[in-house]
C-alpha cells in the first residue's frame, strides 16, 4: 500500500511547511530578517510502462506510459531576499540598508559573517559592535570626547569631535555583495556566513554602482508579508488535511474485509 | 511540530516587546527617563539540506538548501539616549543638561551612580541632594543665610548672602561623559551604574567641551516619543495574534493526526 506512505510524505512536508511560516510569524519583528519559503520537489517515480515504450511490432510508441510517483520531498528553502520597509528609530548607531548589500561583522574567531541588521552600539572602546559585541570587521572607533556622529550615506564616518570646527572623518563603512545572497547560511543572530554558493563576497562603497546606501536613524524591518503567511498557513494545513485522508482512505482499505 | 515551539518563540517575544512598550509608556512623564527598542534575533536554523554542498559529481551546487528556522529571541534591549525636551520649572534646584553628560550621586553604600534627572533640593545640612536624600558630587552645601542661589550654564554655584553685594562661588557642580552610555546599567530611581560596556567615566566642568551645559529652572523630560510606542504596540499586539494562529493551527494538525487512528 504505497498510498500510505506517499500520504505521510505529503504530511511532513506539509508540516515543514508550517513551520517556515511559523519561523516567519516569530520573526516578523526581528530587525532585517528575510522571509523564507518552502519549495517542494516530486519524488522518485516507479516506471510501471514506460513512455518510451512500443506498444506494438509496428514500432507505435506509448503516448504516455504509467509513471507511478512516490510522493514529495523538501527542495529548498528559498530566502526572499526583497528590501524590507525602513522605520525610523532616531538612534544614530541605527543603520539600514537602502538596496543591496552587508555589513561585514568579525566574529570571535575572526572569520566574517555578514548581516543586514544594522541596530549597531558603542562598546567601551568606541567602537561600533553589533548587539552581541562583534565589532564591523572595518573597525571603526568613535574617538572619546565626540558629542556627535554622522553616517552619510556613502558610509563616512563623521565625528565631531569637541574643539574642532570641522568633522573628523574616523572611518568608511563597506557594504559585501554576493553573486548568489540565497546561498548565505544562515547563523542566527540576524547573520549569515559565506558558502561556496555564494561566490565571493565583494566589498563596495555604499552608495557606488549596484549597491545601496546607508541611512542613519533607521532599521529595516523583517520584510514577512502577514497576508501570505496566514495564506500559505491556511493552504498548508488543509493540504496536511486532504493528506492525513488519504492515510485514513488507505487504512481502511487495508482493514480486513467484514 | 516544531511549529508549536517556534510560535511560542515568537509569542514570548512579542510579550516582552509590549512589556518594553508599556514600561516606556508608564515613564513617559519621568525625568529624564530615555526610552528602550527591543532588538530581535532569529534563533538558530537546522540544515536539513545544506547551502553550497554539491548535488552531484559534475560539481552542481545546491543554491540556497533547506535551513530550518527555529524560531526567534530577545537580542537586546537598549537605550536611546537621545536628549529628551526641556520643560521650564521655574525652581531654583533644578537642573537639566544640553549635552551628553550625567550628574554623579552618591549611593549610601558609597558607590557612585550618575544620572541625568537634575530635580535636585537640599537637606538639613543644606547639601545638594536628589529625591532620595543622595548628595550630589563633589558636594555642595549651600550656607543657611543664603537669600538666593544661581546655578549658571558652567555649572557654578553661586549664593546671594544676606548683607553682601557680590555672590559667593559656593561650589561646582560637575558632570560625566562615558564611551558608550547605552552600556550603563539601569538600577530604577533614574540612575544608572557604571559597567565594562559603559566605559570609563569622565569628569568635567559643564564649561568645557563635550559635557553639555547646565540649565537651571528646567527638566530634562524623558524622549518617549507616544507615536512611535503606540505604532510599536500594534505591531506587537498583531504579531502576537498571529503566532497564536500557529499554535492553534499545529493543535489542530495534531488535532488531524490524532483522528487518524
Amino acid at each position: 500500500m504505497n498510498a500510505l506512505q506517499i500520504a505521510s510524505r505529503g504530511m511532513l512536508a506539509q508540516q515543514v511547511n508550517v513551520e517556515v511560516v511559523a519561523n516567519n510569524l516569530a520573526n516578523m519583528n526581528t530587525t532585517a530578517y528575510v522571509r523564507r519559503s518552502a519549495e517542494f520537489q516530486d519524488l522518485v517515480y516507479n516506471n510501471i510502462n514506460r513512455p518510451d515504450k512500443s506498444g506494438s511490432r509496428a514500432g507505435n510508441l506509448v503516448p504516455g506510459g504509467i509513471q507511478a510517483g512516490h510522493g514529495v520531498r523538501m527542495a529548498q528553502i528559498t530566502i526572499n531576499n526583497e528590501q524590507g520597509s525602513l522605520r525610523a528609530t532616531g538612534n544614530p548607531f541605527d543603520l539600514a540598508v537602502d538596496g543591496r548589500g552587508y555589513f561585514e561583522i568579525s566574529l570571535p574567531d575572526g572569520s566574517p559573517a555578514y548581516t543586514r541588521d544594522g541596530s549597531f552600539q558603542l562598546n567601551a572602546a568606541g567602537e561600533l559592535v553589533t548587539h552581541d559585541g562583534y565589532p564591523l570587521s572595518q573597525g571603526i572607533v568613535v574617538p572619546a570626547g565626540t558629542s556627535d556622529v554622522t553616517i552619510n550615506p556613502t558610509g563616512e564616518v563623521l565625528a565631531k569631535v569637541a574643539g574642532q570646527v570641522d568633522l573628523a572623518n574616523v572611518g568608511q563603512i563597506q557594504l559585501f555583495n554576493f553573486i548568489n545572497p540565497g546561498a548565505l547560511e544562515a547563523q542566527g543572530n540576524n547573520m549569515f556566513i559565506a558558502t561556496t554558493g555564494t561566490g565571493e563576497a565583494t566589498p563596495t562603497v555604499p552608495g557606488s554602482v549596484g549597491s545601496g546606501s546607508i541611512l542613519q536613524g533607521y532599521v529595516e524591518s523583517s520584510n514577512v508579508n502577514p497576508i501570505k503567511e496566514v495564506a500559505a498557513m491556511i493552504a498548508a494545513q488543509r493540504a496536511y488535511e486532504m493528506n492525513s485522508k488519504v492515510v485514513q482512505a488507505a487504512d481502511e482499505m487495508m482493514a480486513p474485509s467484514k | 511540530m516544531r511549529s508549536l515551539d517556534i510560535a511560542a518563540t515568537g509569542m514570548i517575544a512579542q510579550q516582552r516587546n509590549v512589556e518594553v512598550v508599556s514600561n516606556n509608556l508608564a515613564n513617559m512623564n519621568t525625568t529624564a527617563y530615555t526610552r528602550r527598542r527591543t532588538e530581535f534575533h532569529d534563533l538558530l536554523y537546522q540544515n536539513l539540506r545544506r547551502v553550497g554542498s554539491t548535488s552531484s559529481n559534475a560539481g552542481t551546487v545546491v543554491p540556497s538548501g533547506v535551513q530550518l528556522g527555529l524560531g526567534v529571541k530577545l537580542a537586546a534591549v537598549y537605550r536611546i539616549h537621545e536628549q529628551g525636551n526641556l520643560t521650564a520649572t521655574d525652581n531654583t534646584f533644578d537642573l537639566a543638561v544640553q549635552g551628553k553628560g550625567l550628574f554623579e550621586i552618591q549611593l549610601p553604600t558609597g558607590e557612585a551612580a550618575y544620572s541625568r534627572d537634575g530635580t535636585f533640593q537640599l537637606n538639613a545640612n543644606g547639601e545638594i541632594v536628589t529625591h532620595d536624600g543622595y548628595a550630589l558630587q563633589p558636594g555642595i552645601t549651600v550656607p543657611d543665610n543664603a537669600v538666593d542661589v544661581t546655578v549658571n550654564a558652567a555649572g557654578e554655584v553661586l549664593v546671594k548672602l544676606e548683607g553682601q553685594v557680590n555672590l559667593s562661588n559656593v561650589g561646582q557642580i560637575q558632570l560625566t561623559t562615558f564611551p558608550n552610555e547605552p552600556g550603563l546599567e539601569a538600577i530604577g530611581d533614574n540612575l544608572y551604574l557604571e559597567t565594562p560596556a559603559s566605559g570609563t567615566p569622565t569628569t568635567g566642568n559643564p564649561a568645557d567641551t563635550d559635557f553639555g551645559s547646565i540649565l537651571q529652572g528646567f527638566l530634562e523630560t524623558s524622549n518617549v516619543n507616544a507615536v512611535e510606542e503606540i505604532s510599536n504596540l500594534i505591531s506587537a499586539q498583531r504579531a502576537y495574534e498571529m503566532n497564536s494562529k500557529v499554535i492553534q493551527t499545529s493543535d489542530e494538525m495534531m488535532g488531524t493526526l490524532n483522528q487518524l487512528r
